[in-house]
């Protein structure tokens, strides 16, 4: 028996995990994308017998997240995201306000794949998968749309700021103002162009064409 | 050698464990695998006796509901939908609710510590009106929790802790079986049996800080002595 109509569980996708161990999962790791993963994720760098990071791998071990058999090893979503932090090599900080709401994802692009995660009340980080094949460029442009979607025609303002392994960090934000007026503002990091009028593009392409490597 | 084994034997049979549950005695639900900081969260939710007898029975630190480290332990048990947030509190759900509240209204406390030179089992032994669970300390600060459905004195399911350390630990001498009953007020008394090198069983008991000498005792593999010595 099938029910096709039914929208997704979205438990069965998104993962949670708390600030520590994000911080235990990667801090463990010995690669520049994995500290950038963490600096990105505005986590602290610390060492690896830290309290933080023996905060996080004891409730990693008692979620069944990390098996202590044979060493310590991530199982299951918790090895996904320490892979994927571990090999990133793109980040886009994404940020949408809509009035008074504002809306943060960190999108972590690795060669393997993409995630996105967002904060959450108590300390604790959403993870997302994107589908494979979607650029994180293009995910962070379809995230900042959703949001635009739901704003239903108030003022909006939707950015995004990636960085990479090399390279300059690149910004681009678009406004759209009551009167229906959108502006493009983008660039490298402390030297974007002037904003400049566009069209209304609710796909947000532009914003993943602004901030290409 | 056979007697030692015997011995074993017979304390295993007497102490009535379920292959599993390393406290002895029957248990209602399955174990539960709780970080101390999760723990932390759950006896942060009040502050009373219970709460503070807890705290120190676990070795847990005096962080309140707020800090950076029990909210390490709230988000956790939201994120394994071991307890949801209504009207901005936490509230723990199903067995560790059960737990929770144990924490939160208990009136008896015990450690029960089996030890040798190179091993030992540790448990704390948390009773409220509503129930009795058995915490049992692991490496990275997990605790492994049993929720107990016997209704024995507290001083009886520690000396059957007890019992099944000796027989579970490998053979090793001086063995050292203890209970230790807190109080509400923060007094303790203890009871210590030691086997000694050449198999000698002494006891020894007294409220803390005032042990007694210890005295010799027949061999009694159930450890049974030191809920007599309690009670």
């Amino acid at each position: 028996m099938t029910n096709q109509t039914a929208a997704p569980d979205l438990r069965t996708i998104v993962s949670e995990f708390t600030a520590f161990e994000i911080t235990a999962l990667l801090s463990v790791i010995d690669t520049e994308s994995a500290a950038r993963t963490l600096e990105l994720l505005h986590l602290p760098a610390v060492e690896k017998d830290s309290p933080a990071v023996g905060i996080g791998l004891s409730t990693l071990i008692a979620r069944g997240k990390i098996t202590t058999t044979g060493g310590l090893m991530p199982v299951g979503d918790a090895a996904r995201l320490a892979g994927l932090g571990g090999t990133a090599t793109t980040w886009i900080e994404t940020v949408t306000i809509t009035g008074d709401r504002k809306s943060v994802a960190v999108f972590v692009s690795a060669p393997e794949g993409t995630v996105f995660l967002e904060p959450a009340p108590f300390g604790l980080w959403l993870v997302w998968p994107v589908k494979p094949g979607v650029s994180a460029e293009r995910a962070a442009a379809g995230y900042v749309g959703a949001a635009f979607e739901k704003a239903a025609g108030a003022p909006f303002g939707g950015s995004v700021e990636a960085t990479r392994l090399e390279g300059p960090v690149r910004t681009a934000a678009v406004k759209v103002d009551d009167a229906g007026t959108w502006r493009l503002q983008a660039g490298e990091l402390d030297r974007p162009e002037p904003p400049r009028q566009i069209a209304a593009d609710p796909t947000f392409a532009v914003l993943a064409e602004a901030i290409a490597g | 050698m056979g007697d030692d084994m015997s011995h074993r034997t017979k304390g295993m049979t007497m102490a009535e464990t379920t292959v599993e549950a390393p406290g002895g005695g029957r248990t209602d639900g399955a174990r539960i695998d709780l970080a101390a900081v999760e723990l932390l969260a759950l006896v942060s939710m009040r502050r009373n006796t219970a709460t503070d007898r807890a705290r120190a029975l676990l070795g847990l630190p005096e962080d309140g509901i707020d800090s950076p480290v029990t909210t390490a332990g709230v988000g956790s048990l939201l994120a394994r939908r071991l307890a949801t947030v209504a009207e901005g509190r936490l509230a723990p759900l199903g067995p560790v609710n059960e737990i929770a509240s144990i924490l939160m209204n208990a009136v008896e406390w015990i450690e029960a510590i089996g030890t040798t030179d190179d091993a030992s089992n540790v448990a704390a032994v948390i009773r409220s009106p509503e129930g009795t669970v058995l915490l049992e300390p692991r490496p990275y600060d997990v605790w492994n929790a049993w929720p107990l459905s016997q209704g024995d004195p507290l001083p009886v399911i520690g000396a059957r802790f007890v019992a099944s350390a000796f027989g579970n630990l490998p053979r090793s001498r001086p063995f050292s079986g203890s209970v230790r009953v807190v109080a509400a007020d923060a007094t303790t008394r203890s009871a210590v049996v030691t086997v000694s090198d050449d198999e000698a069983w002494t006891l020894a008991s007294g409220p803390g800080g005032d042990i007694s000498e210890p005295a010799p005792i027949t061999p009694d593999p159930t450890f049974q002595v030191l809920a007599t010595t309690l009670a």
